[in-house]
């Protein structure tokens, strides 16, 4: 389980979680939506480490994120499936290879990575662009790698930053089988971040509605379409009026990637 | 008073701590061998034997003008043999290493802060994170060690291209003939001519990696945020090839 407790993060002056409170059930998948520079990718970076909080906690699997060591905290993540928004994709290296990356540390023989990698190809069905450049794939495709190359870890948890984001309403009708079919398959639990309604109602439990640095709403998929909250309604119904996008319009702040030295993960 | 006090001491507390931070956090990744030793390879070459014909080219051309230079400024002053001693010296010691350190702090420096800052801007340094890589034992550390080894290694090759070219030079566009030419080399020759150009070359490939490779982990934004880490390695590659050029110079010399 997963858990975030009265989470604080500024950047800047700028506040974009402000007391965000939400527990991810195990094998179920939580969506969170939310507008445009809501935080929802800095709540997901929580997640893993690679941001941590100014106030409050995340708790994965009943251990505090921000208190593990780097033993701790590289086993945690190598328990957890991160599915990026441009699917940051090594663009030095194959698609297999891509794929390799998480399968060699886990001292895996060689038959069962081979098995991996085959088998993760497949449940994206992109088993025949293993030799491929990530340059060569369209960004559909290249998202499908991204998650092929998360769950050949067969990890704990696997978490999608904005999966449909730029994907015409063919391909992202895709994705969204596809994230549900892994759920099937994999039976993972899963955090899905985006502001796509579409995908929030075909692979959600539960969603969850983060406005202006807090959950505002969480309900089932079921409820949350028939919910009277003005602001949801006005979100799922894509009006501006109801919601107040000031803070949003005018949000200067860029999440930092870490993985610096003095990255906050470490 | 008492403010400024506290304030200097809270600062320097703070700088103490990010080294500390940072020496730990560099120790961690050294100590990660089975993640950057396999890539070490890969970098020499891509580093090191990928910049010999820029390095040679500079030599080349080094070589020539200084034994023109020296023939203006020594004939009918000095004997001409001297023109090969000039050129061995001046280039095994100083322009060798500091001249090739200058082109390498543009081809390596600028390559290695660019891939790295695209990197960093395109979430893949975060992707390494979140499959449980240091991106400091994956990124940095290979590209520092591979710049450490192979630097010399090019820069003795650009020496022994830039006296050869200066030989050349001197034999067919100067009155001067092999024996005097190799007599002056000879005669001003001192072992420690070749170790200490060497070494700095050495010391000015971690610099250079070094600075490519943290400015890259520094990149925010986009093309333009790469762009300006880019710009910013190779200006402290350079700068970090002149504090250190004179840092051995006062040590070694």
């Amino acid at each position: 389980m997963i858990q975030f407790c009265d989470v604080r993060k500024k950047f800047d002056d700028q506040t974009v979680l402000d007391g965000f409170t939400l527990d991810i059930p195990d094998g179920k998948t939580t969506v969170i939506i939310g507008a445009s520079g809501a935080g929802k990718s800095v709540a997901l970076k929580h997640i893993v480490g690679l941001l941590t909080p100014d106030f409050g906690q995340v708790i994965v699997d009943g251990r505090d994120v921000d208190e593990m060591g780097r033993a701790e905290l590289m086993d945690m993540r190598s328990r957890i499936g991160y599915v990026f928004q441009s699917a940051a994709l090594f663009d030095s290296l194959t698609v297999e290879e891509n794929i390799l990356m998480g399968l060699n540390r886990r001292g895996l023989d060689r038959a069962t990575i081979e098995d991996r990698v085959g088998w993760s190809l497949d449940m994206v069905e992109l088993g025949v662009s293993a030799d491929s450049m990530p340059s060569e794939l369209s960004g559909g495709m290249q998202k499908r790698v991204g998650i092929a190359r998360a769950i050949a870890v067969h990890p704990e948890y696997i978490l999608y930053d904005e999966p449909t984001t730029g994907l015409d309403p063919v391909t992202a009708g895709v994705m969204n089988d596809l994230i549900a079919h892994i759920r099937e398959e994999m039976g993972t639990a899963s955090v899905v971040v985006t502001h796509d309604m579409r995908t929030a109602f075909s692979v959600g439990d539960r969603i969850a509605m983060l406005h202006q640095g807090r959950i505002l709403l969480v309900d089932t998929a079921d409820g949350f379409r028939q919910t009277t909250d003005p602001i949801a309604r006005a979100f799922i119904e894509g009006r501006a009026s109801g919601l107040d996008l000031s803070n949003l319009m005018t949000q200067q702040w860029q999440v930092p990637s870490t993985g610096a030295p003095g990255g906050s993960a470490t | 008073m008492d403010h400024s006090l506290a304030g200097s001491s809270s600062g320097l507390l703070d700088w103490v701590e990010r080294v500390g931070l940072g020496v730990r956090h560099a120790v961690r990744a050294l100590a990660d061998v089975q993640t950057w030793a396999p890539l070490v390879m890969g970098q020499m070459r891509r580093l090191g034997v990928d910049s010999i014909p820029i390095a040679l080219f500079i030599a080349l051309f080094t070589g020539i003008v200084l034994a023109l230079l020296s023939a203006t400024l020594f004939i009918g002053a000095v004997p001409p043999y001297f023109v090969g001693a000039l050129v061995g010296k001046t280039i095994m010691m100083e322009l060798g290493p500091v001249l090739t350190g200058m082109a390498l702090a543009g081809r390596v420096g600028a390559n290695i802060a660019a891939e790295i800052g695209t990197m960093k801007v395109t979430e893949q340094v975060d992707a390494l994170e979140t499959l449980a890589y240091d991106p400091l034992s994956f990124l940095v550390v290979p590209r520092v060690v591979a710049g450490t080894l192979m630097f010399p290694v090019v820069t003795s090759l650009a020496m022994g291209f830039g006296v050869f070219s200066g030989w050349i030079a001197a034999i067919n566009l100067l009155d001067l003939t092999s024996p005097e030419f190799f007599k002056g080399l000879r005669m001003f020759y001192e072992p420690r001519d070749i170790w200490f150009g060497l070494i700095k070359s050495a010391s000015f490939g971690t610099a250079i990696t070094l600075s490519g490779c943290l400015m890259g982990l520094k990149a925010t934004g986009g093309a333009e945020g790469v762009g300006g880490v880019t710009m910013k390695a190779v200006v402290l590659g350079a700068m970090w090839i002149l504090v250190l050029d004179a840092f051995w110079a006062l040590v070694l010399l």
